[in-house]
């Protein structure tokens, strides 16, 4: 390995007891069932799927809000549980989020300068004036007007909102920012401006993406590296440019074809699969996607398929891919 | 002698308004609109939120909230002036001859009804059906739109059918009755990807089978790639570019089309940046004075802050509001 990944995951589960409908009885939802991963510094991951897959699961575990049931995750080689004091507080600086919705997120009864500067305070050597400092030098960066701070979350628009949480992200000189949904709900144009401008932060910054959406152009389009997630697991997982030549999983194929494109002429978004994703509560036995998938065979039902290197950095899960 | 009547397109809207009283004064959200559709057309009604695409399908229908009122300009179903309808007359229409299908199917069913008894209520209502009939047609209605076991189904309670398939029952209550116009606003905007394209499907299939007119609004400009042949996009209350899908598509006119499009991250883009368009939509209750893009117009000139343009038509069906229209569409775009 060339470079000291900023986050690995290893093999990481998030189990949930949960009520069965009707009954007493609990059953164990496997909300992420042994992910690995790892973020290298200055890149964007990229995370698809559809919804219940523990897309945002896995983010929470990742920022260190939801302990792990098994597995490990590790902030720049260490293990999250055996974080020293100090280190702690470094991880927790530096891996930042900016939610999905700027109107929930931004807390309605304080004012600009107290939002941006709240994750300084983790920062103890920082005085109030250097504090304010780096508010206005992240404000600046994200594109807001200067002399903003003393204004409240409800005097500006969605996109300046999200503006805001990014630069209450990027105020720690974070090295990590968990995207979950980040863009979804803004507008084709404000949303533009947004992708670009995260870029414009990663080039700047040389910030780290964990980039989690639905919506499959702007996550292709933002990634290095494109996972792609079915009920818990990493079902296939390659480099961006590799991903776009070689969709090998059936389900990775049936996303992106499901996809309409803004082109009249293009014959994508028809239907590959029947059906919706299965409960999490109850998956089915052996892959978990052979109830929809068009080309399963009898072995799908019964063996569950192993994440494997099929090409260079190209790891997929399915017993028909060699 | 029999005089045979001049044929009336479905639908027309002409120089439609919608304005809302606010305690900040008038938002003046749909302001003057004109479109027409006919039997077995799918025009697509696209434009960001707040540009009043949703506003202006709630006005065709008569259901604006109590605070906005329609100020101005006519609706005419089959040269039929709606005003001029009884409350009674229209709702004879609303749910039989002209449907929406709504966008959140799962707060759009009522919980304490069986799906069943919901989509066999228009027909009980306007058809005159009995219940055991109607629900018996139920059934069929929702086999149509490939729910399984629509006998078992028709028992069950919104809560025990997944998100897609409560959208498929929407589309099946929206049948029961023949209807001549569907109004599709976001049909599929809460439902997974793979779903999406389900919807889509059974959507277009039922639009085809029944002749009926289709709008759908979206803010996905791919969705009407996909779905419809004739297109308008609005903004800031009015349509500025209208005219056949494809050649909008490939050819957009309008400054604030070409944003939109070229704004999107199309698959095997190798671009470094997204082209943007700054700034944001103007304050609804104050549109600028002239031409309402004018603010944000990367193609700008003095006359556009004047005055609003008027709709220029530059090729056969394809009308565009803006002051250089005819320049641009002359040639040199799309570079």
């Amino acid at each position: 390995m060339s470079e000291q990944a900023v986050i690995e995951v290893d093999r990481a589960a998030k189990h949930f007891l949960t009520k069965e409908p009707g009954s007493y009885r609990k059953v164990r939802l496997k909300a992420v069932d042994g992910v690995s991963l790892s973020i290298k510094p200055g890149t964007t991951f990229g995370l698809v799927g559809e919804s219940g897959c523990g897309k945002s699961t896995l983010a929470k575990l990742i920022l260190g809000l939801e302990p792990l049931t098994s597995g490990d995750i590790r902030f720049r080689g260490v293990s999250l549980v055996e974080l020293s004091r100090e280190q702690n507080r470094e991880y927790r600086t530096s891996v930042q989020a900016v939610p999905q919705d700027p109107f929930d997120s931004l807390n309605p009864r304080m004012r600009v300068l107290e939002i941006v500067a709240e994750p300084l305070r983790q920062v103890s050597e920082l005085t109030a004036d250097d504090r304010r400092r780096r508010v206005a030098e992240a404000l600046e960066m994200v594109g807001l007007p200067p002399g903003i701070e003393r204004l409240y979350p409800h005097e500006f628009s969605g996109g300046q909102r999200q503006r805001i949480a990014i630069a209450r992200a990027i105020s720690t000189r974070s090295t990590l920012i968990v995207l979950d949904e980040a863009t979804s709900a803004l507008d084709v144009s404000i949303r533009a401006q947004i992708v670009n401008l995260l870029s414009d932060i990663r080039d700047q910054l040389g910030t780290s993406y964990f980039v989690i959406s639905h919506d499959l152009h702007v996550v292709e389009f933002m990634s290095d590296v494109v996972a792609v997630m079915y009920l818990g697991k990493i079902v296939e997982m390659a480099p961006k440019t590799e991903l776009r030549d070689q969709r090998l999983h059936p389900y990775t194929q049936a996303l992106f074809d499901a996809i309409p494109q803004p082109d009249p002429d293009d014959p994508k978004g028809e239907a590959m699969v029947e059906g919706e994703p299965p409960d999490p509560a109850h998956p089915p036995a052996g892959c978990a996607f052979h109830p929809r998938c068009p080309l399963a065979v009898e072995r799908c039902a019964e063996d569950v398929p192993l994440l494997r290197e099929v090409r260079p950095d190209h790891v997929v899960a399915c017993h028909l891919v060699d | 002698m029999e005089i045979r009547p001049a044929r009336h397109p479905l639908l027309e809207v002409n120089d439609l308004a919608v304005h809302f009283e606010t305690s900040r004064g008038v938002v003046r959200a749909v302001d003057g609109v004109s479109f027409s559709l006919g039997r077995n057309e799918r025009l697509g009604l696209v434009g960001e939120s707040g540009c009043g695409k949703t506003v202006t399908t709630r006005a065709i229908m008569r259901q604006i909230p109590p605070s906005g009122r329609i100020a101005g300009g006519r609706v005419l179903w089959k040269g039929k002036d709606m005003a001029a309808m009884s409350g009674r007359q229209i709702r004879r229409l609303r749910g039989a001859e002209m449907v929406v299908v709504p966008q959140d199917p799962m707060t759009s069913l009522n919980p304490v009804f069986t799906v069943g008894n919901q989509v066999a209520e228009p027909m009980m209502s306007h058809l005159g059906y009995r219940r055991s009939k109607a629900i018996r047609e139920a059934a069929r209605y929702l086999n149509r739109v490939r729910i399984p076991q629509a006998e078992r189904r028709i028992g069950q309670f919104p809560f025990e059918f997944s998100g897609g398939m409560r959208q498929r029952a929407l589309i099946a209550m929206g049948l029961t009755c023949d209807p001549q116009l569907i109004i599709a606003d976001e049909p599929t905007t809460a439902l997974d990807m793979t779903v999406q394209s389900q919807i889509l499907e059974v959507l277009s299939e039922e639009q085809r089978r029944t002749g009926a007119g289709l709008i759908l609004v979206t803010h996905d400009l791919s969705l009407i790639a996909k779905m419809c042949e004739r297109m308008a996009v609005m903004y800031a209350g009015r349509i500025v570019e209208h005219g056949p899908t494809r050649e909008i598509f490939r050819k957009p006119v309008h400054p604030y089309t070409e944003a939109l499009l070229r704004s999107l991250p199309v698959p095997g883009d190798d671009r470094k940046r997204l082209y943007s368009i700054e700034g944001q939509p103007p304050d609804p209750l104050a549109w600028p004075g002239g031409c309402r893009f004018e603010p944000r117009c990367p193609h700008a000139v003095a006359d556009c802050a004047e005055a609003y343009p008027d709709a220029d038509e530059v090729a056969g069906g394809h009308q565009v509001t803006c002051w250089i229209a005819r320049s641009r569409a002359g040639g040199g775009i799309g570079a």
